[in-house]
């Protein structure tokens, strides 16, 4: 879990709410609470803080928008696979259907307070997620940086809007790079470490020649993720330095995600 | 007499509320565009836009005004049935291949959140805080209702009380917020909302009821699936639960069904023989009959209108429909 984790006890206590909000007996019984992405909760945090927005609309803002994230998490968990017993028929039934119980909440949570803006925005980025994943899933990529688009779009969208919901445009190429940093580190350290294959390995394998691909498989692809990690690393830290008042989380959490997902360990052995 | 029959004269705005529906599951992507597409095409009776422009004239109807309400209404139905038919890990739906199995599980999840969320971007086309605290507050009972659905589900200890919460919170509600919505985004009276809730409630009743009750006594024909399927799903409604209570052979039956779950088509077939022999249908027709007696009671608080006349035929024909 990462350090920033307890930001404050204000954002502790948002998450807190979460986790109560979504409780349900029987869900629990069977599929484990969802996982908050605590830099999308961190980050959010911080945007509201600097837009001196009070206190009540920066709980709902995050509490909103990690329901949709949990939402939207726990539907992309439902297995395609063909079900081998019945516990895991159980389990794929309510995933489904505590991702709908989670985006209803969110509905219900803003609906009480009046808030159609905030509505508005995280129903629009649910769309634009969805058909980014559609694009990912179904390999519509042409070009590696449309799919690259989409890899953001599915991890940035709700962030972004909301960043441009309260004017702070400022904001939208910080959430981009850094999430899209945390997506190589994360997907490059789960194919070295596990042999697990995410969405960026294709799109990169694209860019390599059908003979390397035989040949140099593994030099080629790690080379690939590298390059785009030291490149969005560069761009991140070089916009950080513009970004003031909370250049020091960014400078202090990128150093925690090359630890966290080994990337100069790596770097290193491979030399 | 066909339910279209009845809402013949509101034929033309239905017509709109359909072409609303279609231009706006017009998503970027083909399958995600195809699946939406393929789901409109299997149509449906559209009975929620129907409710809310029937009772959107009980206010001042402008079809520009309230379309809305209707067409988030039936986006937000074909997005739950969508996801359902992964939960169910159902084929087929009204006889058309589902978005699950004719694509997969994921398209599916991806089809059914991109049409849920429109739905609810849609719907902040009003800016009433009522409408959105309605639907939202009936989104997340759905949700509750769904999973005790399947909590229940091959339980056979469960009583009247869990049955007639769950079919509220899985049908009637939907169709009470669909009365209630369109009369309030016409700015229909309070009064007249309240009663327009109520009916939609207790229609909304006596339609899932009727449903339990056409799986039992339906041919597979009529029915598009196999007759006992709920029971054969571990679903126990009103007819089994009532014939459980009445009979200890029929009792022991699906108890044994619900346990080991092994029943054959011919043992459902002498199981339900079974369950009609115990009186459970004409129990449960009598249960659906008052909840719409109680439907008419609603509409009675009303002034008379044709769009009251149409409610009142489409609660009869609910009562008499064979499947």
């Amino acid at each position: 879990m990462s350090s920033t984790y307890l930001y404050s006890e204000e954002l502790k206590s948002i998450i807190d709410s979460f986790y109560t909000k979504i409780k349900h007996p029987y869900l629990q019984k069977y599929i484990e609470d969802p996982q908050i992405d605590a830099d999308q909760a961190v980050i959010l945090y911080m945007m509201l803080k600097e837009k001196k927005v009070d206190q009540a609309y920066i709980s709902q803002c995050i509490l909103t928008t990690i329901l949709v994230q949990a939402a939207l998490d726990t539907h992309e968990q439902v297995s395609v696979d063909e079900l081998q017993n019945e516990t895991n028929r159980k389990k794929r039934q309510l995933k489904v259907l505590a991702g709908d119980y989670y985006s209803s909440l969110y509905y219900s949570v803003l609906s009480k307070v009046d808030d159609v803006t905030l509505i508005k925005v995280l129903a629009k980025s649910i769309q634009e997620i969805n058909e980014s994943k559609m694009n990912v899933y179904k390999n519509k990529i042409k070009k590696i940086q449309a799919g690259f688009d989409d890899v953001r779009t599915i991890d940035t969208s709700l962030l972004r809007n909301i960043a441009n919901m309260l004017q702070m445009s400022e904001w939208k190429n910080v959430i981009e790079e850094f999430f899209f940093l945390k997506r190589l580190l994360k997907e490059r350290f789960l194919w070295l470490d596990k042999g697990m294959k995410g969405s960026l390995v294709d799109m990169l394998l694209y860019e390599v020649s059908e003979t390397d691909k035989n040949t140099e498989y593994r030099g080629q692809l790690l080379a690939r993720f590298d390059r785009h990690i030291e490149v969005t690393k560069d761009k991140l830290l070089h916009i950080s330095k513009d970004w003031v008042v909370n250049a020091t989380f960014l400078q202090k959490r990128v150093h925690e995600l090359l630890v966290e997902n080994k990337y100069e360990h790596w770097v290193m052995e491979e030399g | 007499m066909k339910l279209t029959d009845i809402y013949w004269d509101y034929k033309p705005d239905i017509n709109k509320i359909e072409k609303e529906i279609e231009l706006n599951i017009d998503a970027n992507h083909p399958i995600l565009q195809e699946a939406s597409s393929h789901l409109l095409k299997a149509g449906g009776k559209r009975i929620r836009p129907v409710f809310v422009l029937l009772s959107a004239q009980f206010g001042e109807y402008n079809i520009e005004e309230i379309k809305n309400i209707g067409v988030a209404l039936e986006m937000i139905h074909m997005a739950s049935l969508v996801h359902d038919d992964v939960v169910d890990d159902a084929d087929l739906r009204r006889g058309k291949k589902t978005i699950k199995s004719k694509w997969d599980n994921r398209v599916a999840m991806y089809t059914g959140d991109y049409i849920f969320a429109k739905a609810v971007e849609i719907a902040t086309y009003y800016d009433t805080p009522d409408i959105h605290k309605i639907l939202s507050h009936a989104l997340v009972e759905m949700c509750i209702g769904e999973v005790e659905q399947i909590r229940d589900q091959y339980d056979w200890n469960q009583n009247l009380r869990m049955y007639f919460r769950r079919i509220k919170r899985k049908t009637a509600l939907l169709i009470a917020i669909s009365c209630q919505l369109g009369a309030i985004a016409s700015g229909a009276p309070e009064a007249h909302v309240r009663a327009l809730s109520r009916f939609g409630y207790n229609v909304g009743m006596a339609f899932q009821i009727t449903d339990d009750i056409l799986d039992f006594v339906g041919t597979e024909k009529e029915l598009g699936k196999p007759a006992g399927s709920d029971l054969l799903q571990g679903n126990i409604t009103l007819p089994a639960l009532y014939a459980m209570c009445r009979c200890d052979d029929v009792k022991g039956r699906i108890i044994h069904h619900l346990d080991e779950n092994v029943m054959d088509k011919k043992e459902m077939g002498e199981t339900i023989s079974l369950i009609k022999d115990t009186g459970a249908i004409d129990f449960s027709k009598n249960i659906a009959d008052r909840y719409l007696m109680k439907s008419i009671e609603a509409l009675n608080q009303l002034p008379d209108s044709k769009a009251k006349t149409a409610l009142q035929k489409i609660a009869n024909y609910i009562g008499d429909r064979k499947f």
